[in-house]
Order: C-alpha cells, then sequence, then structure tokens
C-alpha cells in the first residue's frame, strides 16, 4: 500500500515530469499522474476530473497533490482539494521534489508531505564549478 | 564496518539515473552505508543527498558500510559502480 501521486500544474509541466523521474527511476514506485490545466479550463470541470482522478490514485493511502505555483488556477484546482481528509497539497514542484517523493515512496501521507517539502527545497542552491 | 575508496568510472558519472540505481541497492540492505566526497558525506540510501555528491567521472568516493550484513552490502555496491551501473560507458 502507498500514497498516490497527483501533479496539478501549468501545461504539460507535470507530465514532462513525470516521464522525466520515469526514465530515471527505470519505473515509478507508486501511481502517479498529472493533470494538465490551461487556465481557459471551466474550474468546476478541472475540479471533478482532479477528484476522479484521486479516487482512482487513493488505495487507502491518501493521495498527494503536488502542484506548481500557488495562487494560480492549478494551484487554486490543488487548494480545493486540501480539505480532503486524506489529500495533502504541496506548492513549488520541481524535479528534486518530485525524486525525493519517489525515494520514499513507502512512507504515510503525513511524512511524504514533508519529505516533498524537504527535497524541494534541498534541490535550491548555486552551483561551484567542479 | 568496512570502508575503502571507490571511483566513478562510468562517462555520465554519478547522474540521476546511477545515483536511482545506488539508492536502490543500497536500500536492499539493513547495514548503515555512507558515501564520501572529500568532507561532504551522503546517506547512500537518500537520492537527494547521492546527487549532492555531484560525482563525476573519475571522482574518487569513500565507500563506508555497517552493520549486520555489511559485507554483502559492500560488495553490491562496488561491484554495481565497477559494472558502470549497466551503462554501455
Amino acid at each position: 500500500m502507498t500514497v498516490g501521486i497527483l501533479l496539478i500544474t501549468h501545461g504539460r509541466v507535470g507530465q514532462g515530469m513525470l516521464e522525466t523521474a520515469g526514465y530515471m527511476l527505470d519505473e515509478l514506485p507508486t501511481r502517479a499522474r498529472s493533470l494538465n490545466v490551461d487556465s481557459n479550463r471551466d474550474p468546476d470541470e478541472l475540479d471533478a476530473r482532479a477528484r476522479e482522478l484521486i479516487a482512482t490514485l487513493d488505495d487507502g493511502d491518501g493521495v498527494l497533490v503536488l502542484t506548481d505555483l500557488v495562487g494560480s488556477t492549478p494551484g487554486n484546482v490543488a487548494s480545493r482539494l486540501a480539505s480532503e481528509a486524506d489529500v495533502r497539497v504541496v506548492a513549488g514542484l520541481n524535479l528534486p521534489m518530485l525524486i525525493k517523493v519517489m525515494n520514499y515512496a513507502t512512507l504515510a501521507l503525513d511524512e511524504l508531505a514533508i519529505k516533498a517539502i524537504n527535497g524541494g527545497k534541498q534541490g535550491i542552491l548555486p552551483v561551484e564549478g567542479p | 564496518m568496512i570502508e575503502d575508496s571507490i571511483t566513478i568510472i562510468n562517462r555520465l558519472g554519478l547522474h540521476a539515473r546511477a545515483a536511482a540505481k545506488l539508492v536502490n541497492t543500497a536500500s536492499g540492505f539493513r547495514s548503515d552505508v555512507r558515501l564520501s566526497r572529500g568532507s561532504r558525506e551522503a546517506n547512500a540510501k537518500s537520492i537527494m543527498g547521492v546527487m549532492m555528491l555531484a560525482a563525476a567521472k573519475d571522482t574518487e568516493l569513500l565507500l563506508a558500510v555497517e552493520g549486520p550484513d555489511e559485507r554483502e552490502a559492500f560488495e553490491a555496491i562496488s561491484a554495481l559502480i565497477r559494472d558502470r551501473f549497466g551503462e554501455d560507458e
């Protein structure tokens, strides 16, 4: 039993990240889907679609929603889901965040949300020369 | 504890795909596994830690393993690195 992962992002950002993570890890260790959001879509329709995806991804351990930007349409779609008991939402999705989440796929939902935040932050740093 | 230096020999170095394989291998053992590059030490079961070593080809790392299955763990990880993580070059 593992937490499901749902990315809610602008355009194909989430899809691209899942494909990249899938390539890196040979296969993803848990169920993951991406909801690509264009701002001209109806928010209620997006909400319904997101909830459909959550139902697919939740096998009893809940779903971690990762979104790219707070206050944007994808971020707003994600925030409507945050009041659900078995959903946690984290914003600021970057590849380090996703990789860290995949590395800890067997953790419980609350702990996994913390790993997501730490992973995202850990990946942000100035890069020195070799 | 078993500790020895080991050199990264595959062309792309310890990039994401290789790091994921190393973390996967290390995580299969109960022992504590650490990889160090100079003063920087990483838990080899943490993909972020391993990636932050930014170990390119020809980088020498220190592999330290401690625990009940340290011999098997050390061998498995060394073999993976020597085998270029299954990459062609």
